[in-house]
């Protein structure tokens, strides 16, 4: 018997300690039954959601959470009757997820309950299989005087229109002011022809039309590697395919234009795209 | 297009005339096989290797469209009478890829000795290419000590000088300019490839180190034009400089290729705008 209890003791602290240690996000019904009608109540007005199961003196200890909870309220309440009710109240249509909890600081209980019952070995013999069953009934038991808890949910149907989502606010467009330009050409490994290595070589020539344009306007180009060049601008070209050219605001950095590169391009047609940004 | 003199520099004993005009190579083989720390080109660009049934219609169009990278060059390295031309080629192919990614007006020129103090075990004693582009990936290289960049930088180094003492905390400003891909290469058309596709190279011969810059096609006969580290050495490189370039002939070309390494991008403090 000294044996067995000491088993026992070992494994009440684990399924603790595993209690203790876990974090339990799904409600658990335990306890409480809440009630709604099965037909979609209409929104607007407050009804009633009878709750069993738990005492009218139970009621100071409960939290409620519902979801979603934009336009809805709910507030636990005692009846005609003194028992508890939900008075649950919703301006938009939709469906709703009640939960009721009694002491959640208690929800822990749930787990050592749980965790008792992981740690019964079915390997051992009848007789001691029936102590440890006796003994855990017990502790779970006076847990459950000890750490009172209860939980239960319920889903209400609202009928009336379902609002739109939020649409996210557009952004004003970029004014385009004239000024310096921060041009980034991305490609990678796979893009490094000999056609493509031309066009940055007359881009980049001392005597070109672009070279010229680009120190005399001030703007700035850079020509890198997609594992060379800052994230950003990779964000930037998003879903359009190497190699790409964005150009930027020099010194916002806000970017102007992306769009995939033409390998065929003349370098003319940077400055007339620059001029298009207002470079 | 300038005129050039193919018969004068071509396919240079250039150890018998860095003796001959008091210049000096450096060049020690390397202790492992090219391959052993870096890909080589012609695996991860296998697509891309261009035969040489397609040379010469290239060269003509580059040199029509002056697309070739040492087009850009603006800076011909002089290694003096130290045995550093492989952190010279090496610092110059970083200027190289800096004048492709940045602009040749945003180059840095760099300091090949604040990198050769740390391969070579003395002035003349020369070092190896692996041992170069370790460092220059790991460390980076400084910049040279001329006026501009010493208004610009923290730390800078001068160009020549194996005993003079790099600066206290050149590491910040060392790693701003570190070397972000190589590739070993293994034959000629990987080398000439690597030309076309506007990659920088270096590659070695009778115990120097130089670079490739571009490919020219005469009497029916590939040539490369390769830039020494020699100063005021050699035929016109470009529109700026009149001299600093030799020519290799295919045959010496087919032997150098093997080894060869080309360096497609680099880090730079440009990148602190993008």
């Amino acid at each position: 018997m000294k044996k067995i209890r000491k088993w026992m003791l070992i494994a009440v602290l684990l399924s603790q300690a595993v209690a203790f240690g876990q974090s339990w996000s799904e409600p658990t019904v335990n306890g409480i039954t809440i009630a709604a009608p099965a037909a979609a109540i209409p929104a607007g007005p407050s009804v009633q959601l009878s709750v069993t199961g738990l005492a009218d003196t139970e009621l100071a200890g409960t939290t409620v959470s519902v979801n979603p909870s934009v336009g809805v309220s709910v507030v636990p309440a005692k009846g005609w009757d003194n028992k508890p009710i939900l008075l649950f109240g919703a301006t938009q249509g939709g469906k709703y997820t009640v939960t009721l909890t009694l002491h959640a600081e208690n929800e822990f209980r749930i787990g050592v309950t749980q965790a008792l019952a992981t740690a019964r070995d079915p390997k051992l013999s009848p007789e001691l299989l029936a102590e440890y069953d006796t003994f855990a009934a017990a502790y779970a038991k006076k847990l459950a005087e000890k750490y009172p808890f209860k939980s239960g949910f319920v889903l209400v149907e609202v009928a009336g229109p379902v609002p739109n989502p939020p649409q996210p606010p557009k952004p004003d467009p970029i004014p385009v002011t004239a000024g310096k330009r921060l041009i980034v050409i991305i490609h990678e490994q796979t893009d490094d022809t000999a056609k493509l290595s031309d066009l940055f070589v007359k881009l980049r020539h001392p005597a070109g039309e672009v070279s010229k344009y680009l120190k005399e306007k001030g703007h700035l180009l850079d020509i890198l590697d997609q594992m060379n060049v800052n994230q950003r601008w990779l964000a930037a070209a998003g879903d359009k395919p190497l190699p790409v050219l964005i150009i930027a605001d020099a010194v916002s950095s806000a970017v102007l234009s992306v769009e995939p590169l033409n390998v065929s391009m003349s370098p003319v047609d940077l400055i007339t795209k620059l001029k298009a940004t207002g470079g | 297009m300038p005129e050039r003199n193919f018969e004068r520099w071509l396919d240079i004993d250039l150890d018998s005339e860095a003796q001959r005009t008091g210049n000096f190579t450096g060049c020690n083989p390397n202790e492992a096989p090219p391959g052993t720390f870096r890909a080589f080109f012609e695996d991860k660009y296998a697509s891309e290797v261009y035969g040489r049934e397609l040379w010469k219609d290239m060269i003509e169009q580059k040199d029509a469209e002056n697309t070739w990278l040492s087009d850009l060059i603006n800076r011909v390295y002089n290694q003096k009478n130290e045995g550093s031309c492989v952190a010279n080629a090496n610092a110059g192919c970083h200027e190289d890829c800096q004048a492709l990614q940045f602009g040749p007006d945003r180059v840095v020129h760099l300091s090949a000795m604040s990198v050769y103090h740390f391969t070579g075990s003395g002035p003349n004693s020369g070092s190896n290419l692996d041992d170069s582009i370790d460092q220059v990936m790991r460390v980076g290289v400084l910049p040279n000590d001329s006026a501009e960049n010493k208004a610009k930088f923290k730390h800078t180094h001068p160009d020549v000088g194996y005993y003079t003492k790099l600066p206290s905390g050149f590491e910040e400003t060392a790693k701003l300019f570190q070397g972000h891909e190589y590739l070993d290469i293994r034959s000629p058309e990987g080398l000439v490839s690597c030309l076309f596709k506007g990659y920088s190279v270096m590659y070695a011969r009778s115990g120097h180190c130089i670079r490739a810059v571009r490919l020219f096609y005469k009497n029916g006969k590939f040539i490369l034009g390769y830039l020494n580290s020699w100063g005021q050495w050699g035929d016109t490189l470009n529109a700026q400089f009149a001299y600093g370039i030799g020519y290799d002939s295919e045959s010496t070309l087919n032997r150098a290729s093997n080894g060869a390494i080309c360096l497609r991008s680099v880090r730079g403090p440009q990148h602190s705008i993008t």
